[in-house]
């Protein structure tokens, strides 16, 4: 479990994706880094991720957390969104039907509350079932 | 046209039901209710929310798509209204967290409007009235619920989840323009919730000729003698739909026929959305609508109220509808769940959390 103060912090990261793209190399990092994590470079501009990607590959956590026992199984897929990769929860999907390479496309959802009882909104990915015209 | 809505319109529109769906035979038959039930006030099935989701998660998803559908910058929005009966918080507003996600404009109003299940049409009328008077370009009124119902209450077999959000803006950018808006509102005790209780309570006897009945004749027939139209001038009329059956019977008195009624409803297949209800019905028929037709809608909400709206569709609309999902999609994308997996999601069942 988080804290009120922690999720404050880094709603932007959490509700829209903002990651840092380096200047220098390229490299773009989920969470955003004040120095890029390849090259050290401090050339780094924040970059909004799109919300359509890829699932690159997956676990499931049959015993989870304590406070997440409600969402259980838990599906942590790791993503790929655009050149970035991202470690999210896959919902709206059971386990035996998650694929690798499935088209995912991003959700506001509930996490667990906080230690304080807030509700943490945060991006979570669901598969792409209807068609979208944007991918932002 | 009406001097309550000078050159405004609905510039995007998005909507959002929830993957699941819960079959009311079964609701019906665990209860024992009686068999026929469910066909006699004409509901399938309803939508289930996830166990992660809730009025904001639904309303961000609707928000986003009206954005995109309108193709507006989020920094150019004003006004962020929500109408809920299910806010996550007592105390804690839901726009606030939809606005941020969606990175809109920091300087702008943001409320929760609550009045049952009329709050976002009347959000809708707030921001048209801001958009017409020059004090914003763009107005969001997001309408989202999880409703509640109590376990084995007849209430059950409708009550669901959905969302819906209308972008309020100018005249010329709009996919339908605003003729007229009127509300008839008095205090009529069909339907509350006290503070601290789960689940709702119905005033029998209240909840139908003297709430909805009343109050929808009361707020189109208005709008009617006000426009100076009559039902064969609207060719599509839109109604709050508690149930599948209700929209029909007030259409029916009000004098228009099942033909212009049932292109906008949704009830039976997704159950009663609550804040979104009719105005899901209004996204759906946008999206079927002809340049130059025009639309009633008249949401109702218990306590009691009811708005009628009159708008007129563009051409704008064509390119538009296929920028974002369409209610039609959101209703036939469905998996079935079980009254178990229902009780789990809704948080119907008691349990020790440590
Ligand atoms: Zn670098």
């Amino acid at each position: 479990m988080t804290t009120i103060q922690r999720i404050w912090r880094i709603k932007n990261i959490l509700l829209r994706l903002i990651s840092t793209r380096c200047l220098e190399c390229g490299f773009i990092a989920y969470p955003p880094k004040a120095s890029c994590p390849k090259c050290g470079s401090r050339k780094v501009v924040e970059e909004e991720l799109p919300k359509v990607g890829e699932v690159l590959t997956y676990t499931v956590i049959n015993v989870p957390l304590k406070g997440f026992e409600e969402f259980t199984p838990l599906i942590i897929g790791l993503i790929k969104l655009g050149d970035a990769k991202v470690l999210a929860e896959l919902v709206d999907v059971k386990p035996e039907d998650v694929r690798i390479g499935m088209k995912v496309v991003a959700t506001l959802r509930r996490s667990t509350k906080t230690l304080d009882g807030v509700i943490p909104y945060v991006l979570k990915f669901k598969p792409l079932t209807l068609k979208l015209n944007t991918t932002t | 046209m009406s001097r309550c809505c000078v050159k405004t319109g609905v510039v995007g529109w998005g909507a959002y039901i929830p993957l699941y769906r819960l079959r009311s035979k079964e609701i019906a038959s665990l209860w024992g209710f009686d068999p026929n039930v469910a066909d006699s006030i004409w509901i399938e099935e309803k939508s289930v929310a996830s166990v992660d989701e809730d009025a904001i998660t639904m309303g961000w998803y609707a928000a986003k798509y009206a954005l995109v559908r309108g193709g507006v910058n989020p920094e150019d929005v004003g006004a962020v209204f929500v109408g809920t009966e299910s806010k996550p918080y007592a105390v804690k507003p839901s726009s606030t967290v939809i606005a941020d996600a969606l990175g809109i404009s920091r300087k702008k109003l943001a409320t929760d409007l609550e009045f049952a299940c009329r709050a976002a049409a009347e959000g809708i009328r707030l921001a048209v009235a801001l958009v017409s008077s020059g004090s914003i370009k763009y107005g969001l009124s997001i309408g989202s619920d999880t409703a509640q119902a109590s376990p084995g209450d007849v209430l059950e077999l409708t009550a669901s989840s959905g969302a819906v959000a209308f972008l309020i803006g100018p005249a010329e950018e709009s996919v339908a323009v605003f003729e007229g808006l009127t509300t008839y509102v008095t205090d009529t005790p069909d339907f509350w919730r006290r503070e601290g209780s789960k689940y709702p309570s119905h005033g029998e006897g209240f909840t139908g000729e003297p709430a909805y009945f009343h109050h929808i004749i009361s707020s189109v027939t208005m709008l009617l003698e006000e426009l100076g139209l009559k039902p064969s001038d609207f060719d599509y009329a839109i109604f709050h739909q508690p149930n599948g059956k209700f929209p029909l019977q007030v259409g029916r008195a009000l004098g228009f026929p099942k033909e212009k009624i049932t292109p906008g409803l949704v009830t039976p297949w997704i159950g009663n959305t609550y804040n979104a209800s009719a105005l899901l019905g209004l996204a759906k028929v946008l999206e079927i609508a002809k340049p130059g037709q025009r639309i009633l809608v008249a949401p109702f909400g218990s306590g009691a109220g009811s708005d009628a709206m009159s708008l007129v569709v563009t051409d704008k609309v064509l390119d538009r509808v296929h920028k974002a999902p369409t209610v039609e999609e959101l209703i036939n994308r469905k998996k079935y769940v079980s009254y178990a997996e229902y009780a789990k999601s809704r948080n119907l069942i008691l349990r020790n959390v440590g």
